[in-house]
């Protein structure tokens, strides 16, 4: 009893901060709604990226390397070696460029499975980091 | 991940900060220095035992830990990754006169 006092009391003081008046005021609901408003608004960020987006930008990035040819770069088959021509060293650079782009970063074991663009728009669009 | 390869995306990550420590950006570009030293991994493309391979990743640690205390001074930097000359590399032949003289002995 002293507890559920106590706790309206302290809805009392939140809708009175809030400047709003009334007995309907003092409800749950509105007690949630003035904490949200104290501890000031809750930012969402943006919904995470769609698929093509990832493609266009990640094929963007591999058509940008300097070895690689840009005629050659499509979304069907793209494996880093074996299509673009790339040795390992290039590999790490590809995915450290991914990683640049997407504000990312793929740990070793991760980045030793993107071996093609595919693998590549499939890792960064269901990762939740992605920007 | 293969060792080497493992090293290769250690030493990219590492590549802004030695940049900025040892003041590389007047001379040279982030891009520049990083083919540079692939160039350094290229030079042993041929190295296929994996103890041999393991051996030189472990030397190349070391060397970048080094750096990475400032162990190095600024010139020796820029003489291995960013003039890539060594002096001493290849001797220059004896001149006519030697020549003569270390075949008259």
């Amino acid at each position: 009893m002293a507890l559920r006092s106590l706790a309206g009391s302290i809805a009392k003081s939140v809708v009175q901060t809030m400047g709003v008046s009334g007995p309907s005021a003092l409800g749950a609901g509105r007690l949630r709604l003035g904490q949200a408003a104290l501890f000031g608004l809750r930012g969402y960020a943006d919904a995470a990226l769609t698929k093509d987006e990832v493609t266009a930008r990640v094929l963007e990035v591999v058509k940008n390397m300097e070895k690689v040819d840009p005629a050659k770069v499509n979304e069907e088959s793209c494996d880093f070696t074996k299509d673009l021509g790339l040795d390992s060293l290039d590999t790490v650079e590809v995915v450290m460029a991914f990683e640049e782009e997407f504000q990312l970063e793929i740990p070793d074991d991760e980045a030793d499975k993107i071996a093609s663009c595919q693998q590549a728009i499939e890792y960064i669009a269901q990762h939740p980091m992605a920007k | 991940m293969s060792a080497s390869k493992g090293f290769y995306r250690t030493v990219c990550r590492y590549l802004p900060t030695l940049m900025e420590m040892y003041k590389l950006d007047e001379l040279t570009t982030i891009r520049t220095l990083q083919h540079n030293i692939k160039q350094k991994f290229y030079e042993n493309k041929t190295v296929k035992d994996p103890n041999r391979i393991n051996v030189m990743v472990h030397k190349a640690d070391e060397e970048l830990r080094l750096l990475l205390r400032m162990h190095k001074q600024r010139h020796h930097v820029i003489t291995k990754y960013v003039v890539m000359h060594d002096p001493f590399a290849t001797k220059a032949p004896p001149s006519g006169f030697l020549a003569q003289f270390y075949a008259s002995n």
